[in-house]
């Protein structure tokens, strides 16, 4: 589970959550422009279908969330791309709730910005093939290890149990070793087929 | 370049037939006779860690207790039901009221709808360009 369900959310972080995805939609949304539209809205629709790909590990299930992907494709516009797409998983999968909606958003979007970051690091090194793929891997690496992390604090702040905080993290650790190879391998792949595809 | 789009596919195609469905993950809980609660994910896997609450008419708790191996809670007949809770370990949380009738989407007409609009935007736009870029 990377989406908060309704009505476990205390109304201070639900509150939270809607001011910080606020600005950093703004901020976000600063970026676009009529020549980048297209490729928001194909990578919107990628994030808003990756959570239909999901798993059975300890006695629940997790799904891909692929924002790391739409950071090192998008950059900072990820973070408003990733806000349209948990908008429509809300509205059409029923994922989450409105109350935790602002908070969700949140967590993917600065998830997707910590992708974009990771991923741009590869600038300091030689921009060869292996640096993209091994780049690529630690993109969607540490954005799934951040969207665990802050959905753990999430609930631990929400007065939960420490123990339920610590398992919503562990059920995770396998998706954040294969989103980092998925994302790694599309990487690769983006990084031949042309690198003006990847941000930056 | 073949070989890396070979194993994306390839592992795509594996992620896909393992997932067994196109559902996602949220709780859901269902009364498939009186007497008896289920509790599962979307996709049919049952929430094995869940525990259920029993409320009445009157809000106040009358029982609660674990669901066994099969996501399946039973309690009495007689017992006043108004409201069912479900908790996991994970934070999930789903509630349903007896006789309550909720709003379900089609999960594939809801991903067909989502992305038809992202992929008309894209559409739109990129005409644009191309008409824009041919004025100048």
């Amino acid at each position: 589970m990377a989406h908060i369900p309704e009505g476990i959310l205390t109304g201070n972080i639900a509150a939270a959550g809607y001011v910080l995805t606020s600005v950093l939609s703004l901020i976000s949304a600063k970026k676009i422009n009529c020549s980048n539209v297209p490729k928001v809205s194909l990578v919107t629709a990628a994030v808003f279908c990756a959570s239909l790909i999901h798993f059975p590990i300890m006695g629940t299930s997790v799904h891909f969330s692929f924002v790391g992907l739409a950071g090192m494709l998008l950059g900072p516009l990820a973070f408003l791309s990733v806000s349209v797409a948990v908008l429509f998983q809300f509205l059409f999968f029923q994922h989450g709730g409105l109350s935790s909606l602002g908070i969700n958003i949140f967590n993917m979007g600065t998830a997707a910005l910590i992708g974009w970051l990771v991923f741009s690091v590869r600038h300091r090194f030689n921009n060869t093939r292996k640096a993209a793929a091994a780049f690529s891997f630690l993109a969607g690496f540490v954005s799934m290890l951040v969207l665990a992390s802050l959905l753990s604090l999430a609930l631990y702040f929400t007065n939960f149990p420490k123990e339920v905080a610590i398992m919503a993290f562990t059920a995770h650790i396998p998706l954040i070793f294969l989103e980092g190879i998925v994302t790694g391998f599309v990487g690769i792949g983006l990084y031949k087929l042309g690198k003006e595809y990847l941000y930056g | 370049m073949a070989k890396t789009t070979a194993a994306v596919i390839l592992l795509l195609f594996f992620f896909l037939l393992y997932s067994d469905s196109v559902y996602a993950h949220r709780m859901i809980i269902e009364t498939p006779e009186t007497g008896v609660i289920r509790v599962f994910y979307d996709g049919e896997i049952p929430a094995v860690r869940a525990a259920v609450q029993i409320w009445d008419s009157e809000d106040n708790m009358v029982l609660e207790g674990p669901v066994d191996n099969k996501g399946q809670f039973t309690y009495d007949e007689k017992l006043n039901v108004h409201k069912v809770v479900a908790l996991d370990d994970f934070g999930h949380r789903e509630v349903l009221i007896i006789g309550e009738v909720k709003r379900e989407i089609n999960r594939f007409q809801g991903a067909l709808t989502g992305v038809s609009i992202l992929l008309m935007i894209a559409l739109i736009f990129h005409r644009l360009n191309k008409k824009n870029s041919k004025k100048v």
